[in-house]
């Protein structure tokens, strides 16, 4: 039973600073994913809370205990790195026990709190094999398991799935996210894949260049961005944006085509503006914009198409099977509750 | 056929050259083995009348290895095998330790300590040796153990060796175990120690190569009989009226078969590569 509060934490490496104040809190049984572009410093805040680097300002408490100056040892905090980390020399049970036996744990403790473990994650049969032996799904569990056997206050993962396949990938998700259920620890998870974070998560934050962008549950993120940042980083494919200006009741991209505005939206003409809308809520209707079917993509059950508007390719998602070719004229329309405009200058959200 | 053709001719002249050469390597160790084994009378006689004898001895005797036996030879061989015995086990230890903090931690003055440490095996010995023998004689340690082992037991190179070896190894194994709990003191006895079996034996050889053949520091830190090493031991048989060939090559031969003795027992872990396997 364990919570967690990060407040206004500031992290600089020499002179760049990496963290820029971070302010977070994490509930009880609470499973957080951190998402963000690749060098955005999630990992680092992973490690701040961990231990393995020290804060430059700011606070982090574990439990309502203030954390932030003591080593990775004081914190009963377990980490499942990208890489597993498994130590080569030591047998599965004796990388799974590892932590236990520094703990002075007695050995019969030890073994059947082990066996425990490999009894959830499927790795009854491995015990007594080596890290060199396993393949990557299993040196994934192996990886997990270390974590689990320790039952600490606070789960981290950095990047757990990133070196497995796509489809192991998402089976070892659903593991993770069944583990969880289970578990019921307190998880900070970090990932760049965002189905990942909206899959497994109960609440994603979204970091970027040192900062969280905005954090909640996975599909309010989705359905409303707080800015054009999140819009576009959640969601795949990604959203579509048209640059242009706000006109009287309708929006007007930069060649002059004219495009619809959420319903009831009012605000001043003229202001410059980013219009956005998710591939999945534009769809062929009788009467709205007109576009040029470029590129047609079937996958089976969705067809995705690049259609050329307003001067510029939106990536249209449908889940259904569309006869259309490249060339085709085609006239779509879009739901005003499905479009998100930002402010041109910082991205921000102009209406609820 | 993927393999190219060679003509036998061509395998002939390459076998035939590497055949040469080889010979040209083994021929004076194999008659240095050879000589050790004859009379004393008859070691230089087949050379002024080359033949057949000159390999092939006509008499067969341990008399020369029965002689070195009654002197003060294998107080020599004990004293360096204790020299470098002691050497290898503290130099492990010593420099595993330093390469781990070079390789481990950020500290002040890193660089610049650590260039210092590649200059150390950089610069030649005898440019040392002199303040090295005055330290050794303040501390009261000239003719004793403690003379021959302690300088040679911080070795450059071997701190190199360990140094790249642990900065090798990905820091997530070091900071997985952290996290776990473990003290920087137990991550290397634990966990980095036993990744570097490869590291360790070459470091081992080397400590153990460079006092086994060390002649120069010994002459001058401890000449006295009774710390003299298997290379002084064998050099104070070198004179000009030089009558006991027979000793000489029985000492040399001696030492070069207890030399190669630690290669053979630590060949296996050339092979064995650890690191593999923990790491994605
Ligand atoms: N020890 C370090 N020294 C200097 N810069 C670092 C260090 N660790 C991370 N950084 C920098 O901090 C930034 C964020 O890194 P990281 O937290 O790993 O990003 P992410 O995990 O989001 O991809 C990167 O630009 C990286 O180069
Ligand atoms: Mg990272």
């Amino acid at each position: 039973m364990s919570t967690m509060t990060i407040d206004n934490l500031r992290k600089s490496f020499g002179a760049t600073e990496i963290l820029r104040g971070i302010d977070l809190d994490v509930a009880d049984g609470e499973f957080v994913a951190l998402v963000g572009p690749s060098g955005c410093g999630k990992s680092t805040l992973l490690r701040l809370i961990a231990g393995l680097e020290e804060a430059s300002s700011g606070s982090i408490s574990i439990d309502g205990r203030d954390v932030t100056r003591l080593p990775p040892k004081g914190r009963d905090v377990a980490m499942v790195f990208q890489n597993y980390a498994l130590y080569p020399h030591l047998t599965v049970r004796a990388n799974m026990g590892f932590s236990l036996k520094l703990r002075g744990d007695d050995k019969a403790t030890i073994d059947s709190k082990v066996t425990d473990a490999a009894a959830v994650l499927g790795l009854d049969a491995l015990l007594e094999r080596y890290p060199g032996q396993l393949s990557g799904g299993q040196r994934q569990r192996v990886a997990t398991g270390r974590a689990i056997v320790r039952d600490p206050k606070l789960f981290l993962f950095d990047e757990p799935l990133s070196n497995l396949d796509a489809k192991l990938r998402a089976q070892m998700r659903t593991e993770i996210k069944a583990l969880h259920q289970r578990l019921k620890n307190t998880m900070i998870y970090v990932t760049h894949d965002q189905i990942e974070a909206m899959t497994l998560a109960d609440r994603i934050v979204v970091m970027q260049a040192g900062r969280i962008e905005q954090q909640g549950a996975p599909l309010d993120l989705y359905d409303r961005p707080a800015n054009a940042f999140v819009g576009g980083f959640l969601g795949s494919p990604a959203m579509n944006f048209v640059k242009g200006i706000l006109g009287s009741g309708l929006f007007l991209a930069e060649d002059g085509t004219q495009l619809p505005v959420p319903d009831g939206f009012d605000a001043e003409q003229g202001r410059s503006v980013l219009w956005g809308v998710r591939p999945e809520a534009i769809g062929p209707v009788d009467q709205g914009f007109s576009g040029v079917v470029e590129v047609v993509e079937p996958t089976g059950p969705d067809t995705q198409l690049l259609v050329r508007v307003a001067g510029q390719p939106l990536v249209v998602l449908m889940h259904k099977r569309m006869r259309v070719s490249p060339g085709d004229q085609m006239t779509l329309g879009v739901q005003g509750a499905d479009i998100h405009l930002f402010d041109a200058a910082d991205g921000r959200r102009l209406h609820l | 056929m993927d393999t190219p053709f060679r003509s036998p001719l061509a395998l002939m002249l390459r076998y035939g050259l590497l055949s040469i050469l080889a010979f040209m390597v083994v021929c004076p160790l194999a008659w240095l083995a050879l000589a050790s084994l004859r009379p004393q009378a008859e070691i230089f006689q087949p050379v002024s009348e080359f033949g057949w004898h000159t390999f092939i001895p006509s008499r067969l005797t341990l008399d020369n290895y029965r002689a070195l036996w009654n002197g003060d030879f294998p107080l020599a061989v004990k004293n360096s095998v204790f020299v470098a015995f002691m050497t290898v086990v503290f130099g492990i230890v010593v420099n595993a330790l330093a390469g781990f903090a070079f390789a481990a931690f950020d500290f002040r003055g890193k660089n610049l300590l650590f260039l210092l440490v590649i200059i150390s095996f950089m610069m030649p010995f005898e440019a040392i040796v002199l303040p090295l023998y005055v330290m050794i004689r303040a501390f009261g340690w000239a003719n004793s153990y403690q003379a021959l082992i302690v300088p040679e037991i911080a070795n450059g190179m071997v701190i190199f060796l360990f140094r790249q070896f642990f900065a090798s190894i990905p820091r997530d194994f070091y900071e997985a175990a952290r996290v776990d709990g473990a003290s920087w003191l137990y991550i290397f006895t634990r966990i980095a120690m036993p990744l570097s079996w490869p590291t360790i034996a070459t470091s081992g050889l080397m400590l153990f190569l460079a006092q086994w053949d060390s002649f120069f520091w010994p002459v001058v830190a401890a000449s006295a009989p009774d710390y003299a090493v298997v290379q002084v031991a064998i050099a104070r048989n070198i004179n000009f009226e030089q009558n006991d060939w027979g000793g000489l090559f029985a000492s040399t031969n001696i030492a070069i078969l207890l030399g190669t003795i630690p290669f053979l027992l630590i060949q296996r872990f050339y092979v064995r590569t650890l690191i593999s396997g923990g790491i994605k």
